[in-house]
């Protein structure tokens, strides 16, 4: 057991002499300031193997310090989701904004990152109900009923965690995933229907929360040097 | 660079292999309850011996846990896109012997709604204003059918909803 102990203490000395390895004079250098645009390239290529499903998102962040970024993402979306007993189409817009922390330490000129962020969003929307079957005995015989109900103007507000990265894979080109937890704050939700599908949100879970994801490619315009 | 390949096709993965996964637990369109009571005694559950039930319009017997071969509470199906169900119940309807079988016919006449549940269990009927009609024969073994409030409702399958006096 001692054996153990001496092992750790060694290795977490081995660590502290690692991390003492930083760079310490950095004053030459400075770090680029600027504004990133870009676009969702997985919507569009995914719409072309479900026609279910529409969308087109822009994202957009500007370094505001060392490792801080606000960010936002605006887009639009349209589905059609079919469940066990009916199907619905749902299409609008959102806007989310928020900030994003890089975990990564680079090394000196590279502006590699880890993204960690929060967002506050909010969509605004329509939902259609195409057609329905009751649930009822399946002694009885199964009817579609084509309602094409239509509830309009429906909005959402819910805050998302994201975690994600962004590699410059060619000077000023910058590629990036994120994945979203997403959870619901207030929703106005229709008559005799439920918001099962937000845009921007995606689908709506039991309790409320739900997930997305983004594959980004953009593009970083300099502005200074800090 | 390979590194991010291999993390973001590992993530497309995990993404892509998520499913549906909300069972339907809630109570969807409810059946009509019925409890045979006694005619001479008419606050005296009464069993019937042998049902048989149909629905016209649909082909064979509608079977349930509640239809056994002596039962005094049913529950039957309701047609959820007709506002008219002609119920058939057959007294010693499920013996071999078919002389004895005994066939009723009564009709629920009723006004629907149908109610969104949710994302699993999707839309159910809820029935308002029901009414039952016994169709008079030369040998009725039901003497008197009525609904328990008026007008009846009929949302849930909590309680009886008809009372069959034979």
């Amino acid at each position: 057991m001692l054996k153990y102990f001496i092992n750790i203490i060694i290795l977490f000395f081995t660590l502290s002499l690692f991390s003492q390895d930083k760079v310490k004079d950095t004053s030459a250098y400075k770090d680029r300031y600027g504004l990133r645009i870009g676009i969702d390239f997985f919507q569009p290529i995914y719409s072309l193997i479900d026609e279910d499903k529409k969308g087109l998102e822009f994202v957009v962040d500007y370094r505001v310090s060392k490792r801080f970024f606000v960010a936002t993402e605006f887009g639009y979306s349209e589905a059609t989701t079919q469940e066990d007993f009916f199907n619905f189409y749902t299409n609008g817009q959102y806007l989310k904004i928020g900030a994003d922390f890089n975990a990564y330490r680079n090394w000196l000129g590279m502006e590699n990152i880890i993204v960690v962020g929060l967002r506050y969003a909010y969509s605004n929307f329509d939902q259609t109900v195409n057609e329905y079957t009751i649930n009822a005995d399946p002694f009885l015989p199964y009817q579609t009923i084509n309602s094409a109900t239509s509830y309009n103007g429906l909005n959402a507000q819910w805050v998302e965690f994201v975690l994600g990265i962004k590699a410059e894979i060619l000077h000023n080109v910058f590629l990036g995933f994120s994945f979203r937890g997403n959870q619901l704050i207030n929703s106005k939700e229709p008559d005799n229907f439920k918001n099962l599908f937000i845009p921007g949100f995606n689908k709506v879970y039991l309790n409320d929360n739900g997930f997305g994801f983004n594959y980004t490619i953009s593009y970083l315009i300099p502005l200074y040097r800090k | 660079m390979k590194k991010y390949i291999l993390l973001f096709t590992l993530l497309l993965s995990i993404l892509w292999s998520c499913e549906k996964d909300e069972i339907c637990l809630e109570e969807t369109t409810p059946r009509l309850v019925i409890r045979f009571y006694d005619n001479e005694d008419p606050n005296e559950f009464k069993k019937v011996s042998n049902l048989v039930v149909q629905i016209e319009g649909i082909s064979g017997d509608y079977f349930n846990e509640s239809i056994t071969s002596s039962t005094d509470s049913i529950a039957i199906p309701i047609k959820v896109t007709e506002d008219l169900t002609k119920f058939k119940l057959i007294l010693n309807g499920s013996d071999t012997d078919d002389s004895n079988d005994n066939t009723d016919v009564f009709d629920l006449i009723y006004t629907r709604e149908d109610i969104f549940v949710s994302r699993s269990c999707g839309y159910k009927t809820i029935f308002h204003d029901a009414e039952t009609k016994l169709e008079a024969d030369n040998d009725n073994w039901i003497i008197d059918i009525e609904t328990i409030a008026d007008p009846q409702e009929i949302n849930n399958q909590k309680s009886k909803h008809v009372k069959i006096f034979h």
